[in-house]
């Protein structure tokens, strides 16, 4: 009788199990791999990053949560068509922005349409109407340069941020 | 177990040591670091203040800045090229005593400090994020400021904007075409 009750004192609740595994030691180790690999994931390669404005519809609502490749241009540059997040001081608060124009390129918008180089550029991602005109002497990008410019382009072209930013401020290429 | 335990209390006593040194004598990252939350907690607020209040707040807005500061904001011609700080304080005020500003938030978010080799001086590249009640994103815009080590005070002498995006510009002739 004595040794039953030894027995039934050794054996594991279920609640313990639940809560740290039949191993306790290996369940800390995956605890702590899991929280490393989450960290590096969500901090340095995708970026989570939440949607606020309206400046990239209807391609990105607003709300929406999407994330940000950091590892997209570690061996490759921007190119065009790609949507990038831009930081300001620091990546609390960014752009998300179209590329358009790359480095040594001249952008110009026209009745509402994109000039690169002087070349009319198709953009079938835009779904709303446009009446921009901006050509001050073909602005030409710098050597490090990319024209950003979101996808909605019907507000008033003074009312939707957009310009070159310099390679060293694109954070990464935002996914889908 | 009775070494281990005096071993633990030995190291957290040597922590908390260290972090007392830290925080009583801080570098002078960490103290313009720390002057910068203060500014925006002081120019944040929330709800109908008094006068007297009011008052107060914005001299304490006031104390952040040197007696003259010089201010390069775009766009320009909007904003003088330098205000004194009797004159910031009397627009903190204004904006507090108005009563369709409900509440204001000021962030200064991601500042990168540079300290200059004099360690009297600062350069701080900073996000300037402010919300209303009604506005989330009233302001996003990135600054510098200039700071100078006064008194044991780190005080902002010089405000510039940032240029995060170079922008085209609509010509004016354009402009002139839509017009007519």
């Amino acid at each position: 009788m004595q040794t039953a009750t030894v027995q039934q004192d050794k054996s594991p609740s279920w609640v313990r199990t639940v809560v740290v595994g039949r191993n306790p030691r290996l369940t800390f180790i995956r605890i702590i791999l899991l929280v490393v690999i989450c960290t590096v994931t969500f901090k340095y390669v995708f970026l989570p990053i939440r949607v606020d404005g309206s400046s990239m519809l209807p391609t990105y609502r607003e709300g929406s949560v999407n994330f940000v490749n950091r590892l997209a241009y570690l061996w490759s540059d921007p190119r065009r068509g790609d949507v990038v997040a831009v930081r300001y001081s620091g990546k609390s608060i960014m752009l998300m922005k179209r590329v358009v124009a790359l480095p040594g390129e001249t952008v110009e918008f026209i009745g509402g349409q994109l000039f690169v180089n002087g070349q009319l550029v198709s953009e079938p991602y835009l779904k709303f109407k446009c009446d921009w005109n901006a050509r001050p002497e073909h602005y030409r990008m710098g050597d490090d340069e990319y024209y950003v410019v979101g996808d909605n382009r019907s507000m008033a072209f003074e009312d939707h941020i957009q310009g070159a930013a310099r390679r060293e401020r694109i954070v990464g290429r935002v996914m889908r | 177990m009775k070494l281990t335990l005096r071993l633990f209390f030995i190291i957290l006593g040597i922590g908390l040591g260290v972090w007392l040194w830290m925080y009583l004598n801080p570098s002078p990252q960490v103290a313009v670091r720390r002057q910068l939350k203060k500014l925006g907690e002081a120019i944040s607020f929330e709800g109908r203040e008094g006068t007297a209040t009011a008052a107060l707040a914005a001299q304490k807005i006031g104390s952040f800045f040197a007696p003259e500061i010089m201010m390069n904001i775009e766009p320009r011609g909007v904003f003088p090229e330098q205000v004194e700080r009797t004159e910031i304080v009397r627009q903190a005020l204004y904006m507090r005593t108005q009563s369709d500003v409900r509440s204001f938030k000021l962030q200064l978010l991601d500042p990168v400090i540079t300290i200059g080799v004099d360690k009297q001086s600062a350069i701080v590249e900073l996000t300037v994020h402010a919300e209303t009640a009604g506005d989330r994103h009233l302001i996003v815009q990135e600054m510098r400021f200039t700071m100078r080590l006064v008194d044991g005070d780190w005080l902002i002498y010089r405000v510039d904007t940032v240029r995060t995006l170079n922008q085209l510009q609509r010509p004016p002739q354009l402009e002139l075409v839509a017009a007519a």
